[in-house]
């Protein structure tokens, strides 16, 4: 089952990557690394609402209590208008759910939303594909 | 060796190769048809079998807003998930392009140059640093607003790169007058319009060089001169520029022509545009779009 659930895990990464490129302003590849994904949980503290790419800043907290300030970036603003969402969606000081991925140039805390879930549960996925849960393989830490 | 590892080795390994593939998928192609489906074609088809409606003085009118076929806000949301990206679920896939059909001719000992642009195009293309696309990148306008003696083009980029604060607007006065000779280059040009039938053509002159005509690395110089004409066919507009510029092109260029639709709309005020992403790239892999 676990090497299943791998497989399904890779199959939707590579599809998701396979998105990627064309929703950007850079390829993917270029930046991001799609086999390093991370769900962060925290709170939306700042977002720059600007082209080509959004900002959401998130803080998360470890379980020592450390705060790190994520900053992740995203799609354009008129991707977002297309789908019906705009900045007022977005609430600074809302606890947030995202999965990234990681920067390749090994900045840290700095990633790629793939996908953003708000306090009520509502989900936004940035790609024609969502990835499986098993691709969530990091934490936060 | 662990079973489990080696398999999961060759797995990555034939991800590798699959996204390999995507990146390697870099084209010009028809805009509408690969970011808004296939089934923009036939969309366009039935808006151009609707009457055209025209101005007192018989000229077609090309007021109103103007967009290539693009799912509904609903469509956008499946099972639940709302999809923020031109691809959604079940419509059109990106990773589908081929080899640019359609390249501008230019002179043997430039070929080399535009490779090498295109290569490094995300750090020479002037849109990746937020420059205006420019005429003839730019492409149709997102809204007219046509009088008897001026017509006003409004842009809006949804990519946001190549896209410019506020709202991007061009001034085409369409009295007969000729060039302003007391400009400087400009991202759209000095435009002078008049009317061919049913035919806005638009001659366009004084544009900077710090534009290029299209994504793969094709830079021009000063020289260049582009002629635009503009259709409406019922409730399409189709938009075709001839590019010439003799100090990089063996011949004139005619572009891909692109056609939109009349939609419900209003351009709106675009944030501004800054890059932030060019330190952090570790290498040159850059977008698959058209413009």
């Amino acid at each position: 089952m676990i090497k299943r659930n791998f497989c399904v895990a890779l199959l939707a990464s590579c599809a998701l990557l396979a998105a990627l490129p064309v929703l950007a302003h850079h390829s993917f590849q270029a930046e991001f690394d799609g086999s390093k994904p991370v769900t962060l949980k925290g709170t939306l503290s700042k977002i720059d609402w600007i082209n080509p790419h959004i900002y959401f800043y998130l803080d998360v907290k470890d379980d020592a209590g450390k705060v790190t300030n994520w900053t992740l970036e995203s799609i354009p603003t008129g991707f977002m208008h297309r789908a019906g969402l705009t900045r007022d969606d977005f609430v600074l000081g809302d606890t947030v759910t995202v999965l990234a991925y990681r920067a390749k140039d090994g900045t840290k805390a700095f990633g790629w939303v793939q996908e953003f879930t708000f306090p009520n549960g509502r989900k936004v996925a940035f790609g024609a594909t969502r990835p499986a849960p098993e691709t969530d393989q990091s934490s936060s830490k | 060796m662990n079973p489990g590892f080696c398999w999961r080795r060759w797995a990555i390994a034939g991800c590798g190769v699959l996204c390999l593939l995507a990146v390697s998928a870099r084209a010009q192609v028809e805009r509408a048809t690969v970011s808004h489906g296939a089934g923009a074609a036939a969309e366009i088809k039935a808006a151009a079998a609707k009457p055209t409606p025209r101005t007192s003085d018989g000229h077609p009118d090309l007021t109103g807003y103007w967009d290539f076929p693009q799912p509904s806000v609903s469509e956008h949301t499946k099972d639940g998930v709302i999809y923020a990206s031109p691809f959604i679920p079940g419509g059109n896939a990106p990773g589908q392009m081929q080899g640019d059909p359609n390249p501008p001719p230019y002179k043997p000992e430039l070929v080399a140059k535009v490779k090498e642009l295109e290569k490094n195009q995300t750090h020479a293309d002037p849109a990746f640093h937020c420059k205006p696309l420019g005429v003839p990148r730019v492409g149709p306008p997102r809204q007219v607003i046509q009088t008897a003696k001026l017509v006003a083009f409004f842009y809006q980029v949804d990519i946001g790169e190549g896209d410019q604060s506020g709202i991007g607007v061009r001034l085409i006065p369409t009295d007969n007058r000729p060039h302003r000779k007391d400009v400087d280059p400009m991202y759209f040009g000095d435009s002078v319009g008049h009317w061919e039938g049913d035919t806005l053509v638009v001659d366009v002159n004084h544009l900077t060089e710090d534009t290029w005509l299209g994504i793969s690395g094709y830079f021009h110089s000063s020289a260049l001169h582009v002629i635009e004409r503009y259709t409406r066919k019922g409730d399409t507009l189709t938009y075709e520029a001839t590019v010439d510029d003799p100090m990089v092109l063996t011949k004139p260029w005619i572009m891909t022509q692109q056609t939109v639709r009349l939609e419900e709309g209003m351009v709106v005020e675009q944030p501004p545009c800054e890059e932030r992403d060019e330190q952090h790239l570790v290498n040159d892999d850059h977008h698959t779009r058209d413009y």
